[in-house]
């Protein structure tokens, strides 16, 4: 089934991979945002089957994101998955607090990323 | 034992006290002149006393010599009966020299406490504070006299607001009751309120084998603490940096090499392959630092609960089958039912790195087997391979950092170098042992021995016997 992902990272490289890589395995589409601010707009613009959220962001990090996106009513039932590269158990207890679907980390497998996300998601 | 100092009044007054000899017949026991030294208290003594002391002496001392008239009564009538008879002036000159050597003593003592940066405290029978010294009362933001005669508890924690009071498993608290040893980290209290990290050591005073009270010594590790958090941080930061790029050229390499992006030509796919191979190596490195670095920091604590070893093991060889199978090793084990107190999760981090590295070094068709042995206080683990072996060299260095036995292996083979290193410090926190052997025939195996139940690291023995207990005034004046 054809799921829209909205990726939201602030670097090019990984946003690209990943959208590469739920496109051509998975054939997802991906839309991609570059920042927290941006990301909130595409989401409201888009709604996304699902949110793939960055944590360490200049201006408005994952967390931030993660509430605005819970405040705002349109956006609020997206599901929400962190991936980073932070691996400390402290952060990761943090990011779990936040009541986020899922937390990832990088470096992910672009192979099985779409499984990963769908498994959590429960997609088939 | 007949205690010779009771009803014996002790002054401290600066100035020698003078008595007329009708008046220090009258008392007993004998005490020298302590605070002109030696000699001249011998003197004194001749001149009250004549040349056969038949009375009592005078008491004449500062508070230093009260108390080493105190340490001194205590050293001369320890093992024997007091005298109450005369006694001659060369058995005073006798005593005197070893007052002299007592207050030598004392002086020295009381300079290194007065001088070390950690505070000590010495405790009583009853748990109370018999001795502080500056740093201790320093620490606590207390003076001397207001830490002494203080339940130990009271002083450590007692200024603590009451949201936060400790409850009645204080180790703390316990020590003094129980009489245990113990050390570790506690957030103390000064007498402000305010807290700081400290560092302790509680040490139990055995005099002849009974329980004469206990020592405190502690430090504020405020300062390691704030450095312990700026090393932390600064691993997060790197670890964070480092995997950043590596996301991108994981990411890329594996969309590449997959084909899914078009076909390639045979030595294209075989660089693609070889880059992809060797940024996993490097993502592993990374984590292999991070967890060493976290294990041997104890900033990731083991949880102790009882854990079948038996499952242990069938996870570890479930995870390693793919590998093993696509290496053509065969993986075998023969255990039994056995339980221990261990983190489950790290003992499975073991064992999978010793499976790991058994595969490794193993040539198609041979066979790994896994054992486990019950025995005294314990159980060991055996992981056996057929492999190229260790040489006798090697035996032990193998489990230091970026210590292979092959400097090639790490291209070769693809580990970090950690693996062991990661596996011993993990099983001593099991308060256990790792070491490998060579096998008669050919292989290594590596045991690992595991107490039924591990004691937590770093502590000290129960108790130590101190066969001569330094006397206090406290307890002689008690007497």
């Amino acid at each position: 089934m054809q799921h829209k992902i909205l990726i939201i990272d602030d670097e090019d490289d990984i946003r690209e991979v990943a959208a590469l890589s739920l496109e051509s395995v998975a054939g997802w589409e991906v839309v991609s945002a570059n920042s927290g601010a941006q990301g909130l707009a595409r989401a409201i613009e888009h709604q996304p089957d699902a949110i793939l959220l960055d944590v360490m962001m200049p201006g408005m990090d994952g967390p931030t994101t993660f509430r605005e996106l819970r405040k705002n009513p349109t956006t609020a039932r997206i599901p929400v998955l962190l991936l980073t590269a932070k691996v400390h158990s402290s952060d990761q207890r943090r990011f779990a607090d936040l009541g986020v679907e899922a937390v990832l980390f990088k470096p992910f497998d672009p192979l099985t990323l779409s499984t990963q996300i769908a498994a959590v998601l429960g997609w088939k | 034992m007949q205690e010779p100092t009771r009803g014996v009044t002790i002054t401290g007054s600066g100035q020698p006290v003078r008595a007329d000899r009708a008046g220090l017949s009258r008392i007993w026991p004998v005490l020298a002149g302590l605070a002109f030294g030696s000699v001249a208290g011998a003197i004194t003594v001749r001149l009250i006393a004549g040349p056969r002391l038949d009375g009592p002496l005078l008491l004449a001392a500062g508070v230093a010599g009260v108390t080493v008239a105190l340490l001194f009564l205590r050293l001369q009538f320890r093992n024997r009966a007091p005298e109450t008879g005369p006694a001659p002036l060369g058995e005073m000159l006798e005593r005197s020299g070893e007052q002299g050597r007592a207050e030598e003593l004392y002086r020295q003592q009381e300079i290194l406490l007065n001088s070390v940066a950690d505070g000590i405290c010495g405790v009583d029978r009853y748990g109370l504070v018999s001795f502080a010294n500056p740093a201790a009362a320093r620490l606590l933001g207390a003076t001397v006299s207001g830490l002494t005669g203080k339940p130990l508890h009271d002083v450590l924690h007692g200024s603590a607001a009451a949201c936060i009071q400790c409850g009645e498993e204080c180790i703390l608290r316990r020590v003094a009751v129980n009489h245990e040893a113990s050390s570790g980290e506690e957030t103390l209290f000064r007498a402000d309120g305010s807290s700081f990290p400290a560092e302790y050591y509680i040490t139990s005073l055995l005099d002849q084998g009974r329980f004469s009270g206990s020592v405190l010594s502690f430090r504020d590790i405020s300062q390691r603490y704030a450095l312990d958090r700026l090393k932390d941080e600064f691993i997060s930061t790197v670890s964070h940096e480092l995997r950043t790029p590596l996301t991108s050229i994981r990411g890329a390499l594996g969309l590449l090499s997959s084909g899914m992006l078009g076909e390639m030509n045979d030595k294209a796919a075989n660089l693609f392959r070889i880059a992809l191979t060797n940024s996993d190596r490097l993502v592993r490195l990374i984590n292999d630092i991070l967890d060493l670095e976290r294990i041997q920091s104890g900033r990731k604590p083991l949880i102790f609960r009882p854990v079948q070893l038996e499952e242990i093991v069938r996870q570890a060889i479930d995870g390693m089958q793919p590998i093993a199978e696509a290496a053509g090793v065969q993986l075998t084990h023969d255990t039994t039912q056995v339980e221990i107190a261990a983190d489950p999760d790290r003992l499975l981090q073991v064992l999978t790195n010793l499976l790991s590295n058994a595969v490794k070094f193993s040539p198609p068709a041979s066979t790994i087997s896994v054992l486990l042995r019950p025995g005294v206080g314990g159980v060991t683990l055996s992981v056996i391979d057929q492999g190229r072996g260790i040489p006798a060299d090697k035996l032990e260095a193998i489990f230091g950092r970026f210590q292979q036995v092959d400097a090639s292996d790490s291209h070769q083979k693809g580990g970090s170098g950690l693996g062991l290193a990661i596996c011993r410090t993990i099983v001593l926190q099991h308060s256990g042992r790792i070491w490998a052997e060579r096998n008669t025939d050919h292989g290594s195996t590596f045991h690992v021995f595991l107490p039924f139940k591990p004691v937590p690291p770093d502590m000290p023995d129960s108790a130590f016997n101190l066969v001569e207990a330094p006397p206090s005034a406290q307890t002689i004046e008690d007497k």
